[in-house]
Protein backbone atom coordinates (compact mmCIF):
# COMPACT_ATOMS: atom_id res chain seq x y z
CA UNK A 1 0.00 0.00 0.00
CA UNK A 2 2.97 2.26 0.60
CA UNK A 3 3.52 2.57 -3.12
CA UNK A 4 0.07 4.05 -3.60
CA UNK A 5 0.24 6.53 -0.75
CA UNK A 6 0.85 9.38 -3.18
CA UNK A 7 -2.37 8.48 -5.02
CA UNK A 8 -4.32 8.28 -1.78
CA UNK A 9 -2.93 11.64 -0.68
CA UNK A 10 -3.74 13.10 -4.08
CA UNK A 11 -7.35 11.99 -3.81
CA UNK A 12 -7.64 13.14 -0.22
CA UNK A 13 -6.37 16.57 -1.21
CA UNK A 14 -9.40 17.03 -3.44
CA UNK A 15 -7.72 16.69 -6.82
CA UNK A 16 -10.59 14.64 -8.39
CA UNK A 17 -12.98 17.44 -7.54
CA UNK A 18 -10.73 19.98 -9.24
CA UNK A 19 -10.34 17.73 -12.27
CA UNK A 20 -14.11 17.47 -12.65
CA UNK A 21 -14.51 21.22 -12.14
CA UNK A 22 -11.82 21.91 -14.74
CA UNK A 23 -13.37 19.55 -17.28
CA UNK A 24 -16.78 21.07 -16.64
CA UNK A 25 -15.53 24.61 -17.14
CA UNK A 26 -13.78 23.48 -20.32
CA UNK A 27 -17.02 21.92 -21.61
CA UNK A 28 -19.02 25.04 -20.73
CA UNK A 29 -16.59 27.42 -22.42
CA UNK A 30 -16.27 25.15 -25.45
CA UNK A 31 -20.03 25.07 -25.83
CA UNK A 32 -20.67 28.73 -25.07
CA UNK A 33 -17.70 30.35 -26.81
CA UNK A 34 -16.67 27.97 -29.60
CA UNK A 35 -14.73 30.71 -31.38
CA UNK A 36 -12.19 30.71 -28.55
CA UNK A 37 -11.16 27.21 -29.56
CA UNK A 38 -10.63 27.95 -33.22
CA UNK A 39 -11.55 25.57 -36.01
CA UNK A 40 -12.09 22.62 -33.70
CA UNK A 41 -14.43 24.58 -31.49
CA UNK A 42 -16.45 25.84 -34.44
CA UNK A 43 -16.62 22.37 -35.98
CA UNK A 44 -17.89 20.95 -32.71
CA UNK A 45 -20.42 23.77 -32.44
CA UNK A 46 -21.65 23.13 -36.00
CA UNK A 47 -21.96 19.42 -35.30
CA UNK A 48 -23.95 20.04 -32.10
CA UNK A 49 -26.25 22.51 -33.84
CA UNK A 50 -26.85 20.08 -36.69
CA UNK A 51 -27.81 17.39 -34.21
CA UNK A 52 -30.16 19.72 -32.35
CA UNK A 53 -31.84 20.86 -35.57
CA UNK A 54 -32.16 17.27 -36.77
CA UNK A 55 -33.85 16.38 -33.48
CA UNK A 56 -36.27 19.28 -33.92
CA UNK A 57 -37.07 18.18 -37.46
CA UNK A 58 -37.67 14.62 -36.27
CA UNK A 59 -40.08 15.95 -33.65
CA UNK A 60 -41.83 18.07 -36.26
CA UNK A 61 -42.19 15.07 -38.55
CA UNK A 62 -43.66 13.03 -35.70
CA UNK A 63 -46.11 15.79 -34.88
CA UNK A 64 -47.13 16.12 -38.55
CA UNK A 65 -47.64 12.35 -38.74
CA UNK A 66 -49.79 12.41 -35.65
CA UNK A 67 -51.85 15.32 -36.99
CA UNK A 68 -52.40 13.44 -40.25
CA UNK A 69 -53.56 10.37 -38.34
CA UNK A 70 -55.93 12.43 -36.23
CA UNK A 71 -57.42 14.06 -39.35
CA UNK A 72 -57.84 10.68 -41.04
CA UNK A 73 -59.61 9.09 -38.08
CA UNK A 74 -61.79 12.17 -37.61
CA UNK A 75 -62.88 12.06 -41.26
CA UNK A 76 -63.50 8.33 -40.97
CA UNK A 77 -65.63 8.82 -37.87
CA UNK A 78 -67.59 11.62 -39.59
CA UNK A 79 -68.34 9.47 -42.66
CA UNK A 80 -69.45 6.58 -40.44
CA UNK A 81 -71.74 8.90 -38.53
CA UNK A 82 -73.22 10.23 -41.80
CA UNK A 83 -73.74 6.69 -43.08
CA UNK A 84 -75.52 5.61 -39.88
CA UNK A 85 -77.74 8.70 -39.92
CA UNK A 86 -78.66 8.06 -43.60
CA UNK A 87 -79.57 4.45 -42.87
CA UNK A 88 -81.71 5.50 -39.90
CA UNK A 89 -83.52 8.01 -42.10
CA UNK A 90 -84.18 5.40 -44.82
CA UNK A 91 -85.36 2.86 -42.28
CA UNK A 92 -87.79 5.38 -40.81
CA UNK A 93 -89.14 6.31 -44.26
CA UNK A 94 -89.51 2.66 -45.19
CA UNK A 95 -91.35 1.92 -41.95
CA UNK A 96 -93.85 4.67 -42.68
CA UNK A 97 -94.42 3.24 -46.15
CA UNK A 98 -94.83 -0.28 -44.70
CA UNK A 99 -97.48 0.97 -42.25
CA UNK A 100 -99.38 2.73 -45.03
CA UNK A 101 -99.34 -0.39 -47.16
CA UNK A 102 -100.62 -2.56 -44.30
CA UNK A 103 -103.48 -0.16 -43.59
CA UNK A 104 -104.60 -0.14 -47.22
CA UNK A 105 -104.32 -3.86 -47.82
CA UNK A 106 -107.50 -5.53 -49.11
CA UNK A 107 -109.18 -7.98 -46.80
CA UNK A 108 -108.39 -10.99 -48.99
CA UNK A 109 -104.76 -10.16 -49.17
CA UNK A 110 -102.49 -13.15 -49.18
CA UNK A 111 -98.81 -12.84 -48.60
CA UNK A 112 -96.72 -13.62 -51.67
CA UNK A 113 -95.48 -17.19 -52.05
CA UNK A 114 -91.92 -17.88 -50.96
CA UNK A 115 -89.27 -17.21 -53.54
CA UNK A 116 -88.02 -20.78 -53.29
CA UNK A 117 -90.49 -23.53 -52.86
CA UNK A 118 -89.89 -26.72 -50.89
CA UNK A 119 -87.25 -28.83 -52.57
CA UNK A 120 -88.73 -32.12 -53.64
CA UNK A 121 -86.73 -35.13 -52.68
CA UNK A 122 -85.80 -37.65 -55.37
CA UNK A 123 -86.76 -41.30 -55.16
CA UNK A 124 -83.37 -42.40 -53.86
CA UNK A 125 -83.59 -39.83 -51.08
CA UNK A 126 -80.74 -37.65 -52.33
CA UNK B 1 -59.48 -11.46 -17.82
CA UNK B 2 -59.49 -9.34 -20.94
CA UNK B 3 -58.82 -6.20 -18.88
CA UNK B 4 -55.78 -7.86 -17.30
CA UNK B 5 -54.42 -8.85 -20.70
CA UNK B 6 -54.89 -5.28 -21.92
CA UNK B 7 -53.03 -3.88 -18.91
CA UNK B 8 -50.15 -6.33 -19.19
CA UNK B 9 -49.67 -6.06 -22.94
CA UNK B 10 -49.98 -2.26 -23.24
CA UNK B 11 -46.54 -0.99 -24.28
CA UNK B 12 -44.85 1.58 -22.08
CA UNK B 13 -44.80 5.01 -23.66
CA UNK B 14 -42.37 7.36 -21.92
CA UNK B 15 -43.95 10.47 -20.44
CA UNK B 16 -43.86 13.50 -22.72
CA UNK B 17 -42.93 16.55 -20.69
CA UNK B 18 -44.65 19.80 -21.50
CA UNK B 19 -43.04 23.24 -21.30
CA UNK B 20 -44.90 23.80 -18.01
CA UNK B 21 -43.35 20.64 -16.56
CA UNK B 22 -39.89 21.85 -17.51
CA UNK B 23 -40.49 25.27 -15.94
CA UNK B 24 -41.69 23.54 -12.78
CA UNK B 25 -38.64 21.24 -12.76
CA UNK B 26 -36.39 24.26 -13.23
CA UNK B 27 -37.84 25.99 -10.17
CA UNK B 28 -37.53 22.73 -8.23
CA UNK B 29 -33.82 22.42 -9.01
CA UNK B 30 -33.33 26.10 -8.16
CA UNK B 31 -34.90 25.43 -4.76
CA UNK B 32 -32.65 22.41 -4.25
CA UNK B 33 -29.53 24.42 -5.07
CA UNK B 34 -30.48 27.34 -2.83
CA UNK B 35 -31.35 25.03 0.06
CA UNK B 36 -28.03 23.25 -0.33
CA UNK B 37 -26.27 26.62 -0.36
CA UNK B 38 -28.12 27.60 2.81
CA UNK B 39 -27.31 24.30 4.47
CA UNK B 40 -23.62 24.48 3.61
CA UNK B 41 -23.49 28.09 4.69
CA UNK B 42 -24.96 27.51 8.12
CA UNK B 43 -24.27 25.09 10.95
CA UNK B 44 -21.61 22.46 11.19
CA UNK B 45 -21.24 20.29 8.12
CA UNK B 46 -18.21 18.30 9.27
CA UNK B 47 -18.76 14.83 7.90
CA UNK B 48 -16.46 12.07 6.67
CA UNK B 49 -18.25 12.02 3.33
CA UNK B 50 -17.43 15.67 2.78
CA UNK B 51 -13.74 15.32 3.63
CA UNK B 52 -12.51 15.33 0.02
CA UNK B 53 -14.99 18.03 -0.95
CA UNK B 54 -13.78 20.21 1.90
CA UNK B 55 -10.17 19.50 1.02
CA UNK B 56 -10.80 20.88 -2.46
CA UNK B 57 -12.54 24.03 -1.25
CA UNK B 58 -13.90 25.27 2.09
CA UNK B 59 -17.56 24.42 2.57
CA UNK B 60 -18.42 28.11 2.63
CA UNK B 61 -17.10 28.46 -0.92
CA UNK B 62 -19.26 25.54 -2.02
CA UNK B 63 -22.21 27.27 -0.41
CA UNK B 64 -21.45 30.48 -2.31
CA UNK B 65 -21.02 28.61 -5.59
CA UNK B 66 -24.37 26.84 -5.16
CA UNK B 67 -26.03 30.13 -4.22
CA UNK B 68 -24.61 31.84 -7.31
CA UNK B 69 -25.70 28.98 -9.58
CA UNK B 70 -29.19 28.90 -8.07
CA UNK B 71 -29.58 32.68 -8.34
CA UNK B 72 -28.34 32.78 -11.93
CA UNK B 73 -30.83 30.09 -12.85
CA UNK B 74 -33.64 31.77 -10.90
CA UNK B 75 -33.06 35.16 -12.54
CA UNK B 76 -32.73 33.53 -15.95
CA UNK B 77 -36.00 31.63 -15.52
CA UNK B 78 -37.90 34.60 -14.09
CA UNK B 79 -36.67 37.09 -16.70
CA UNK B 80 -36.62 34.48 -19.48
CA UNK B 81 -33.00 35.09 -20.41
CA UNK B 82 -31.82 32.05 -22.31
CA UNK B 83 -28.11 32.58 -21.70
CA UNK B 84 -28.63 32.76 -17.92
CA UNK B 85 -30.77 29.62 -17.84
CA UNK B 86 -28.15 27.78 -19.87
CA UNK B 87 -25.33 29.06 -17.67
CA UNK B 88 -27.25 28.24 -14.49
CA UNK B 89 -27.93 24.68 -15.54
CA UNK B 90 -24.37 24.15 -16.80
CA UNK B 91 -22.92 25.73 -13.63
CA UNK B 92 -25.01 23.58 -11.31
CA UNK B 93 -24.34 20.46 -13.39
CA UNK B 94 -20.59 20.97 -13.03
CA UNK B 95 -20.89 21.76 -9.31
CA UNK B 96 -23.09 18.76 -8.54
CA UNK B 97 -20.84 16.51 -10.59
CA UNK B 98 -17.76 17.74 -8.71
CA UNK B 99 -19.60 17.27 -5.41
CA UNK B 100 -20.69 13.78 -6.44
CA UNK B 101 -17.13 12.92 -7.40
CA UNK B 102 -15.76 14.12 -4.06
CA UNK B 103 -18.41 12.34 -2.02
CA UNK B 104 -18.19 9.17 -4.13
CA UNK B 105 -14.41 8.94 -3.57
CA UNK B 106 -14.92 9.30 0.17
CA UNK B 107 -17.73 6.74 0.19
CA UNK B 108 -15.73 4.29 -1.91
CA UNK B 109 -12.97 4.37 0.71
CA UNK B 110 -15.38 3.74 3.59
CA UNK B 111 -16.10 0.18 4.75
CA UNK B 112 -19.18 -1.28 3.07
CA UNK B 113 -19.64 1.97 1.14
CA UNK B 114 -21.06 3.54 4.24
CA UNK B 115 -23.16 6.67 3.51
CA UNK B 116 -23.51 5.73 -0.12
CA UNK B 117 -26.95 7.35 -0.07
CA UNK B 118 -25.25 10.76 0.21
CA UNK B 119 -23.65 10.13 -3.16
CA UNK B 120 -26.67 8.43 -4.71
CA UNK B 121 -29.06 11.33 -4.07
CA UNK B 122 -26.77 13.55 -6.14
CA UNK B 123 -27.22 11.42 -9.25
CA UNK B 124 -30.64 12.92 -9.96
CA UNK B 125 -29.66 16.63 -9.82
CA UNK B 126 -26.55 15.86 -11.89
CA UNK B 127 -28.68 14.15 -14.53
CA UNK B 128 -31.43 16.77 -14.41
CA UNK B 129 -29.04 19.68 -14.86
CA UNK B 130 -27.10 17.84 -17.54
CA UNK B 131 -30.23 17.06 -19.55
CA UNK B 132 -31.70 20.51 -19.08
CA UNK B 133 -28.41 22.16 -20.05
CA UNK B 134 -28.02 19.89 -23.05
CA UNK B 135 -31.58 20.45 -24.29
CA UNK B 136 -31.49 24.17 -23.53
CA UNK B 137 -28.23 24.75 -25.37
CA UNK B 138 -26.14 27.93 -25.31
CA UNK B 139 -28.45 29.65 -27.79
CA UNK B 140 -32.16 29.15 -28.48
CA UNK B 141 -33.01 27.11 -31.52
CA UNK B 142 -35.10 29.04 -34.00
CA UNK B 143 -36.48 26.56 -36.47
CA UNK B 144 -39.39 26.64 -38.88
CA UNK B 145 -41.62 24.63 -36.65
CA UNK B 146 -45.26 23.87 -37.03
CA UNK B 147 -48.05 25.00 -34.74
CA UNK B 148 -47.80 22.65 -31.73
CA UNK B 149 -44.09 23.34 -31.33
CA UNK B 150 -44.62 27.09 -31.51
CA UNK B 151 -46.94 26.72 -28.54
CA UNK B 152 -44.19 24.89 -26.64
CA UNK B 153 -41.60 27.51 -27.54
CA UNK B 154 -43.69 30.33 -26.14
CA UNK B 155 -45.34 28.47 -23.29
CA UNK B 156 -45.59 30.52 -20.15
CA UNK B 157 -45.16 33.80 -21.99
CA UNK B 158 -47.96 36.24 -22.54
CA UNK B 159 -49.00 35.65 -26.10
CA UNK B 160 -51.54 38.45 -26.11
CA UNK B 161 -54.57 36.18 -25.92
CA UNK B 162 -56.67 37.05 -22.94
Amino acid sequence: MGELDWLSNLIKSGVPVWVVLGMGVLWWSLTTFPKLFGTWGLALHEWAMRRRLAAVERDDADIADRDRQIEYFRALADSRAREIAGRDRLTFQHRQWDMDVIVHLPADFRPPPPLFGPVEQSADGS
Amino acid sequence: MEWLRKILTARWRPAVLTAGDIVLATYAVVTMALLRAYDYGTGNDASPTLSIVEAAMPIGVWSALFAIGGMVLLIGARCRIHALVWTGHAWLFILYLALLTGIAWAVAAAPWFDNIRSASVLILPVLMHFLLALRTGPSPLVAARSRPVAVIATAGEDDGRA
